[in-house]
């Protein structure tokens, strides 16, 4: 069975990598998705303005050369503020612009309540931390100041501060670096979907309409040896499109300067293999689900419909898992995809291995592999095979 | 040598084949003569083990095709109704797939498909993709790829259909070889004259059952008829008075 399931590939193989549109469709994806995906994430840095001070636009600069002392002190960079209004938008190279009132200088020495204002720009993780940085030393100078005034009145500071405390931002993740995470995640796990589209509709549903399956069934082969030669066939389109998907991806990434990305990757040799490990009993998988709809239609159109549309499962997924993650039940994760994602996840961003995912997701791989190739070799063995649209 | 014992396949309420017994002897040319829906297809693929049937058995040089498909098919060389190439692949490919399926390899696959490529003057489109070959080439590609592994019988159905003229010669030629080297060459027509100028037996068949069997010229005796096409019409219209009159008395 093993020997006739062999030459069932190399045909398979070779016919399908002839035709030039089967390649398109299975690794243009593979090769543009990542690259686009790149790109999004450059977009998203910003190199001179995270190597650099701090700079605040501050209008009334001249009223307030303490507070500017105070901030140069804490390496933010100040520079005046020359519009009379409130900005629509940062100035060009400003992260930040306080308003402070024309009658800054007699409020602050009458002591009266300063009513400023500060404006950021956090659209990006460089500009979120710039912005909080900024605001955190206005703020600091505030204490500062009130810190004089109390002591010149005999008064300790800290009877007004009876509680000191610092803040640590233990969200796992930002809304823009868990959009990206979540967003490379699908790249990834619909890489399969696609590499083993046109293919797996070729091999069962495009064969029956060219009526070639009737001759192929007449040989001495089992309906096992055909189905394990086409799902070997379609497995390596989905693996190879998967981990180009995956290559192309880091190679993308890795054009982007270290340090810069709203994510962090945790990748080394470890971690990759898990990936890889992970990985290919899953296109395995979905290349047995493609197979087990092909078998079921007559023709080359329909199928195309039936996956075209399966392929909407990952996308969803995907999505429930970046705008409602949070609110999913711990079991949910346990299910096809979302423990895919889940465990790919830790180990791509944290650079551990959660095993308990990980297995979840390949014994539903193994085990779907099972029941479906068993569905699909019964079905093939079914006269209805015989009939072409 | 093909024995086909009260075969009997329905498809829902369809009834296909009803009844259908003959033998396809080795070293003959036997025909499946009948009209369209007569069941000559269904009975074919049973031949194959292409189909489960309801009733009845079918063997192949002794091996029943319903207890060891494979190994019957081993023992045939099956044109199927329609020629069902893949476009993509050169006739080689194709006669390379096929060998390998029924377990040829090395020098006996290359002298298989040299042997048939000389049969069949082959060597023009040998290397080239089927896609874009004419009838009579797709023909010729899918004659090859059944009888390249020497099976001792051939199941054609409606082998002429669609080819011009130097092709059934063609074919006529390659089916009276086979049949001379001792081949059991069994398939299916409705094509009168192809029917008359190549069998040595001919089974009728009409409405699932087989109306009559013999040579051509036992069946023209036996209807007293000119030829082949009037005796088939009277046998056929005998046949479905005897099943009304039966129907009727039941």
């Amino acid at each position: 069975m093993i020997r006739q399931a062999i030459i069932v590939y190399k045909k398979e193989l070779k016919d399908m990598v002839r035709d030039r549109r089967m390649l398109i469709a299975a690794f243009s994806f593979a090769l543009l998705g990542p690259v686009f995906m790149g790109f999004i994430f450059m977009l998203t840095t910003d190199k001179d303005a995270a190597e650099q001070n701090a700079r605040l636009a501050m209008a009334n600069m001249q009223q307030a050369p303490g507070l500017v002392a105070f901030l140069e002190k804490r390496e933010i960079t100040v520079i005046p503020y020359n519009g009379d209004t409130a900005p629509d938008i940062l100035p060009e190279g400003s992260d930040a612009v306080l308003m402070l009132p024309d009658d800054y200088a007699a409020s602050l020495k009458s002591g009266r309540v300063i009513m400023g204002a500060l404006y950021v720009n956090e659209s990006s993780k460089t500009g979120m931390e710039k912005g909080f940085e900024i605001s955190g030393a206005v703020d600091r100078f505030g204490g500062y100041v009130a810190g004089i005034r109390l002591t010149a009145r005999g008064i300790p500071p800290a009877i007004v501060s009876p509680i000191a405390t610092s803040k640590f931002d233990v969200s796992e993740e930002s809304f823009v670096s868990q959009t990206m995470s979540g967003s490379f995640l699908m790249l990834i796990i619909m890489a399969p979907f696609i590499g083993g589209l046109a293919v797996a509709v070729d091999t069962l549903a495009g064969e029956r309409e060219r009526h070639s399956m009737q001759s192929l069934l007449a040989q001495p082969v089992s309906a096992k040896s055909v189905i394990f030669g086409k799902l070997a066939m379609v497995s390596t389109f989905s693996i190879v499109g998967t981990l180009l998907a995956l290559a192309t991806f880091l190679f993308a990434i890795s054009l982007v300067p270290a340090g810069m990305l709203p994510i962090a990757l945790h990748l080394n040799m470890f971690t990759v293999s898990l990936i890889v490990l992970q990985l290919v009993p899953f296109a395995i998988f979905i290349a047995t689900v493609q197979l087990f709809i092909s078998i079921q239609v007559k023709s080359f159109k329909e199928g195309q419909s039936y996956i075209s549309m399966f392929m909407m499962v990952p996308m969803f997924v995907a999505y429930l898992k970046i705008f409602g993650g949070s609110k999913l039940h711990e079991a949910a994760f346990f299910a096809p995809i979302l423990s895919e994602m889940e465990s790919l996840s830790s180990l791509i961003f944290n650079g551990e291995a959660d095993f308990a995912h990980m297995a979840s997701s390949i014994v539903v791989a193994v085990v779907g592999i099972i029941v479906l190739t068993t569905l699909t070799a019964r079905k093939l063995e079914s006269e209805v095979m015989l009939d072409a649209a | 040598m093909i024995i086909v014992k009260e075969l009997a396949k329905a498809y829902g309420d369809v009834h296909a084949v009803r009844s259908v017994s003959f033998h396809a002897d080795d070293a003959q040319i036997t025909t499946l003569l009948g009209a369209n829906g007569s069941g000559k297809t269904t009975t074919l693929r049973a031949i194959s083990g292409l189909l489960k049937t309801d009733k009845g058995s079918v063997t192949v040089d002794g091996i029943t095709v319903a207890d060891d498909s494979e190994s019957a098919q081993r023992r045939l060389g099956v044109f199927p109704d329609s020629f069902g190439l893949y476009p993509r692949m050169t006739t080689r490919e194709h006669l390379v797939y096929f060998a390998e399926l029924h377990g040829l390899t090395g020098t006996a696959l290359n002298v298989a498909i040299d042997e048939v490529t000389g049969t069949l003057n082959l060597s023009d489109i040998l290397d080239r993709r089927t896609e874009g070959f004419s009838q009579g080439q797709r023909m010729k590609v899918a004659l090859a790829r059944a009888i390249l592994h020497k099976p001792s019988n051939i199941v054609l159905d409606e082998p002429t259909r669609g080819l011009d003229v130097m092709n059934i010669r063609l074919l006529r030629t390659i089916l009276l070889n086979l049949k001379a080297a001792g081949h059991c060459v069994l398939l299916s027509s409705h094509v009168m004259a192809e029917v008359e100028a190549l069998s040595d037996h001919v089974v009728i068949m009409a409405d699932g059952i087989v109306c009559a069997e013999g040579s051509p010229a036992e069946l023209i005796a036996r209807t007293a008829q000119p030829n082949l096409e009037e005796a088939f019409v009277v046998l056929v219209e005998q046949s479905q008075k005897n099943n009304q009159k039966q129907g009727e008395a039941a």
